[in-house]
């Protein structure tokens, strides 16, 4: 046997060669195709996904050539029947050659690392590129696998390259739809399940090419053909199968057994849903019948497990019918989604293969994806703080982006953010910078943490800057008008200090703003003094009132009145302003021990007010009563607020997160709505 | 002293040899003493099966004209001298029994056949 | 005739290769029709037939290169299949035009050979090249068709095979070579025990080495025997007739030619009494000796009327050496 395996090293390989030439052409025409993008990639993530390409392009080559003439060379050439002649075992012979294969396969792989690195600098820094030897390893082993067994099968060796690559195309094209629509909802979601997946059938493609040598005949029969492809195809449907299997009863998706609902926006009085003229509620469904995880960052429920089945359910409130299904990604902390508030459209920002964010917009009303969706990168950077116009005409969110430039003749890369303002078929119409950074000019701080919300009119949008620099930008126009800045009226800054600008909110008829801030004496310090404001101010800048200096917890608009909630030490007072006042008045008083979840503002201009244990209501003079039915009392403790709908019913779940209801809070009743 | 042997022939190819060794004898071109080849180079040299060629020596040495020296081959055996004389004869003979009998088929009487033989004796002699 | 039953004295005797009705089928043709065959030990056994025979079947399958669709056998008391491994260790073969990998030198086919079997014996190897002027140096591809086969003998007999198998080794050979390789054959007879299996269709020079003889036609072995045998056994019977009726041949005869005043025919059972038999009716009987050739023809012109059923009663049985 092991003649036969020296054999392989001294027999004149001329595939190898032709692969080594070929693959380092490919990487040189890949590498100078790619030039200008390589520049611009500072994401270490996309510098791995970059180079594990280069290199399984060119080593992927290197093993499918060289491997191609294992056997179908000795075939070729008429030499089998000599081999085989030998006393030495089939199945030695195979095992042999495929050992040899194999050496040559990974020494010529690891030797092209070498010119691949003198093409690549950034392979030989960059230390995370190891973190995808193991993908490499088993793509390189798969892709052996796959050639060895087709080599067995076939005589000529242009049949057994034709074959594999047919084979291995069919295999990544598969691969690819089963990530983009069936993994999401079996919890594939990176390349390490992919690795799983094709050491699994390693195996099967090398123990039909070690069965279809020995038992097959010395020409290729059809019966030795049939017996290949058909040992193939079972090996592999038992493998698929079983894995099939097994994923799915490890992360089936329950519909009667939900476990954990998350409720991610629901819609009140503006929504209007296309599908049944009510509004919709959006939850994330978590399918995974594995042990919860209380997220204590988020308060909320989840179930653990390594992949997190997710769902994100869009239900319609009148009929509690499933009006849209979508699988999440894993990190459900750092996804949003929205539904546009005429009920037409759904955007979703989810995290991707690499840790790159997608935004993906649905037509409700057609079910189909009209922007985004595929694993490509949007817009150059992350994305997130998606928020929808008022009126739905327009989508916006931030976008942190990298673009190239040239400084003191060098190529650099310049970071920035900016609010790009989109429609929901994707189109950017609008891109409102916030802050970039250049090797000349660094931003300043306060640019960095920009507030910014929609006016109700849907056209324009209003930024705020740490400094309290308001601005208001219109869509359709170029300029940003001032709105206000510091100082604020009737408070002295004192030396040393500075404001810290963090909320942003417009009154529902559009007249007000009012912004709420504390002084700092430094960035990253707790504020040393007991300074907080919070003033509301014209939209058009006119006026500014300072109508608080107390630390408020909530800040509500019910018409053009303002509730605010302030914490004494003894107790939750809630205070009221009005346009022509010129501070805010105490309303009414709750007691200090019912934490507040949730302020709302009803319809008819009264504030609901939902403690964690009971609810209180705030009427249109301030008066506060409790809600009278003994079984509102208790409905607080055990359900968690989510919003109002049309009808002024409170949408709510229960603290286990396994059901949402409606509550009357006229009337107490309950209504248990999903599942 | 290769021979040629034709293995079309009607004769075993084993007899056609050992057929030219016994010519050879009689005709003094193998004298006693003289050392054959061994069955090895024997078959190596004639292309033939070393059974055959074994059997050549076996029969010739089972009829006296080959003796066997342990360790050192094969050789024409003193013997043979004695025999080559009758070995002669018993070839002619046989030669000329054939031609009596081919003579007689076709017809010949045997005064006829006798007086063939005459002239070809005469014929020798005047060469 | 062969018959096509198993003997039970085939125990007693020696043989290096025993086959029972090995049959071997490729889609609808039979390459190997119930091939019952025995070759002894120290023996030089060659198969004859024609083009598509099944010859090369049968070394094929002596060597498991592929697989009997039915049937068995063994080999120097191996089962063929089962333990083919054990059966290549103690044999060695030459195909006809058997190509080898052309970049290696002969050398390095005669170590990547020694390494795969026990024992080696270069100094043979080397005593096949040189009288032809093969250097071990040159490379495979380099050498003509008749070095090749010779250079595959070299190392076929490296390893001292009990039994070397010769597949068509001789075709389009020039005379030279040929001698040369018979020379090594027969050469390899020497050592105790040794036997060889030629096949092809030279016939004349399997009629000067062979000492068994089998003929395949169309996948069918209808005749085993000694060479001696066969000679004794076939035979071409002239009976001349100048005046009465036409004499009655036997009813095997073969390749029958009547004449006006004689009739000629080949009888595979020849005994003297056959020929006083037909003497006795007053005319007069000739018999002649038939070339192997000319017994091949006879024989293979009539195998297509024998019937696979079994021996005629008055056929001489299959004799070993």
């Amino acid at each position: 046997m092991r003649s036969v395996f020296a054999k392989e090293f001294r027999q004149n390989h001329l595939l190898v060669w032709v692969g080594f030439l070929l693959s380092a052409a490919i990487a040189v025409l890949y590498w100078a195709w790619t030039r200008n993008y390589v520049k611009t990639i500072q994401d270490e993530r996309d510098l791995n996904a970059f180079c594990g390409i280069i290199v399984l392009l060119t080593t992927g080559v290197v093993v499918l050539v060289s491997t191609a003439g294992l056997f179908s060379i000795e075939t070729t050439r008429g030499t089998l029947p000599f081999l085989l002649g030998l006393p030495v075992s089939r199945a030695r012979i195979w095992l042999a050659k495929g050992l040899a294969g194999l050496a040559i396969a990974i020494s010529s792989a690891l030797l092209l690392i070498v010119p691949t690195s003198l093409v690549l600098p950034q392979i030989v820094k960059e230390i995370h590129f190891l973190l995808y030897l193991p993908d490499i390893v088993t793509g390189v082993l798969f892709l052996f696998s796959v050639t060895l067994f087709c080599s067995t099968v076939f005589q000529r060796v242009i049949s057994v390259l034709l074959v594999t690559v047919i084979m291995l195309a069919v295999v990544l094209i598969g691969e690819a739809l089963f990530l983009n629509s069936v993994a999401p909802i079996l919890g594939y979601d990176d390349l390490f399940d992919f690795t799983l997946l094709s050491l699994f059938l390693v195996p099967a493609f090398l123990l039909a090419s070690l069965f279809t040598f020995s038992r097959g005949e010395l020409l290729m029969t059809r019966r030795k053909w049939g017996l290949a492809v058909f040992s193939l195809l079972v090996g592999i449907l038992v493998v698929g199968f079983a894995l099939y299997g097994v994923r799915s009863w490890m992360y089936r998706y329950q519909r009667s057994g939900v476990k954990a609902l998350e409720a991610i926006s629901l819609h009140g009085p503006f929504a209007r849903s296309a599908v049944g003229g009510e509004p919709v509620l959006s939850l994330a469904v978590a399918g995974s019948p594995a042990p919860f995880q209380r997220d204590t960052d988020h308060g909320w429920v989840r179930g653990g497990g390594p992949y997190r089945s997710r769902h994100l359910v869009v239900i319609d409130l009148k009929t509690g019918r499933e009006a849209l299904v979508l699988p999440l990604r894993k990190n459900p902390g750092e996804r949003e989604a929205d539904a546009s508030p005429d009920g037409r459209f759904y955007a979703q920002i989810s995290q991707g293969v690499f840790g790159e964010r997608r935004l993906s917009i649905w037509d409700l009303r057609s079910r189909r994806l009209v922007h985004g969706g595929m694993p490509k990168r949007l817009y150059g950077g992350e994305i997130y703080g998606l928020d929808w116009s008022p009126k739905g005409d327009f989508l916006a969110l931030n976008v942190h982006y990298r673009r190239p430039a040239r400084a003191n003749g060098r190529g650099v890369m310049v970071d920035g953010e900016s609010i790009y303002v989109m429609r929901p078929n994707g189109d950017v119409v609008k891109q409102i910078p916030l802050w970039e950074a250049t090797p000349e000019r660094e931003p300043d701080v306060y640019s960095y943490f920009v507030r910014w919300t929609w006016a109700p009119d849907g056209i324009s949008l209003y930024t705020m800057r740490l400094d309290g620099h308001i601005l208001r930008h219109r869509v359709s126009d170029g300029e940003a008008q001032k709105v206000w800045q510091p100082p604020v009226p009737d408070v002295s800054l004192p030396k040393g200090y500075f404001w810290w600008f963090n909320q942003l909110i417009v009154s529902p008829d559009g007249r007000w703003l009012v912004i709420r801030g504390v002084a700092r004496t430094r960035p990253q310090t707790e504020s040393s003094k007991n300074l907080s404001v919070t003033l509301v101010i014209s939209s058009d800048g006119s006026r500014a009132v300072l109508i608080s200096r107390d630390i408020a917890t909530d800040l509500v608009w019910s018409g053009d009145r303002l509730f605010l909630t302030l914490f004494s030490r003894s107790s939750l007072s809630v205070h009221r302003w009005q346009p022509g006042e010129d501070r805010a008045v105490p309303v009414a008083t709750l007691p200090l021990n019912p934490a507040i979840q949730k302020i709302a503002s009803l319809e008819d201009g009264s504030l609901l007010i939902w403690g964690q244990k009971q609810a209180y209501l705030v009427d249109q003079r301030g008066k506060l009563a409790p809600l009278a039915d003994p079984r509102m009392r208790n409905l607080p403790h055990d359900y968690w607020f989510l919003g109002l709908d049309s009808e002024g019913r409170v949408i709510a779940k229960n603290l286990r997160g396994t059901e949402i209801a409606a509550i009357d809070i006229k009337t107490g009743q309950l209504t248990k709505l999903y599942p | 002293m290769l021979n040629s042997i034709d293995p079309k022939s009607a004769m075993p190819i084993y007899l056609q040899i050992i057929g030219q060794i016994r010519r050879q004898v009689a005709a003094g071109v193998l004298a006693p003493g003289d050392q054959l080849p061994s069955v090895r180079e024997l078959a190596a040299q004639l292309i033939i099966n070393p059974n055959t060629a074994a059997r050549v020596y076996r029969d010739l040495e089972r009829d006296g004209l080959l003796e066997t020296r342990r360790g050192q081959g094969t050789y024409i055996s003193p013997t043979a001298a004695a025999l080559a004389e009758s070995e002669r004869k018993s070839l002619v003979s046989e030669g000329m029994a054939e031609v009596v009998g081919e003579a007689r088929s076709l017809g010949l009487s045997d005064d006829a056949i006798l007086k063939l033989f005459r002239e070809a004796l005469g014929r020798r002699r005047s060469e | 005739m062969s018959d096509h039953g198993i003997r039970s004295e085939a125990v007693t005797e020696n043989y290096a290769v025993v086959t029972h009705t090995l049959t071997r089928r490729f889609g609808r043709k039979l390459a190997l029709d119930s091939v019952s065959a025995r070759v002894s030990v120290g023996s030089i056994y060659g198969l004859m037939g024609p083009n598509g025979a099944g010859k090369t079947t049968f070394i094929r399958c002596l060597l498991n290169l592929i697989n009997p669709t039915s049937g068995s056998g063994t080999v120097l008391g191996h089962d063929m299949v089962r333990d083919s491994v054990a059966v290549r260790r103690r044999i060695g073969h030459v195909a006809a035009l058997q190509p080898l990998w052309e970049w290696m030198t002969v050398r390095e086919l005669a170590n990547f050979m020694a390494g795969c079997y026990p024992r080696w014996d270069q100094e043979a190897v080397k005593a096949v090249l040189s009288p032809v002027g093969i250097d071990p140096n040159d490379k495979i591809e380099e050498l003509s068709r008749g070095q090749r086969t010779l250079a595959a003998l070299a190392v076929a007999i490296g390893h001292q095979p009990e039994l070397l198998l010769l597949d068509e080794a001789l075709t389009g050979l020039d005379p030279i070579s040929r001698r040369e390789v018979l020379r090594n054959v027969i050469d390899v007879m020497h050592a105790e025990n040794r036997t060889v299996l030629i096949t092809g269709q030279d016939i004349a020079d399997m009629e000067r080495i062979c000492d068994h003889v089998g003929f395949l036609i169309k996948g069918k072995l209808f005749w085993e025997s000694t060479l001696d045998d066969l000679k004794a056994r076939v035979k071409r019977i002239r009976i001349e007739h100048p005046s009465g009726p036409q004499p009655q041949v036997p009813v095997n005869a073969l390749r029958v030619e009547r004449a006006a005043r004689e009739t000629e025919f080949t009888v595979t059972d020849f005994t003297r009494d056959l020929v006083e038999s037909l003497a006795a009716q007053g005319r007069r009987v000739e018999m002649l000796d038939l070339s192997l050739e000319d017994i091949f023809v006879d024989l293979a012109s009539a195998s297509g009327g024998l019937s696979a059923a079994g021996p005629s009663a008055n056929a001489p049985m299959k004799v070993s050496a």
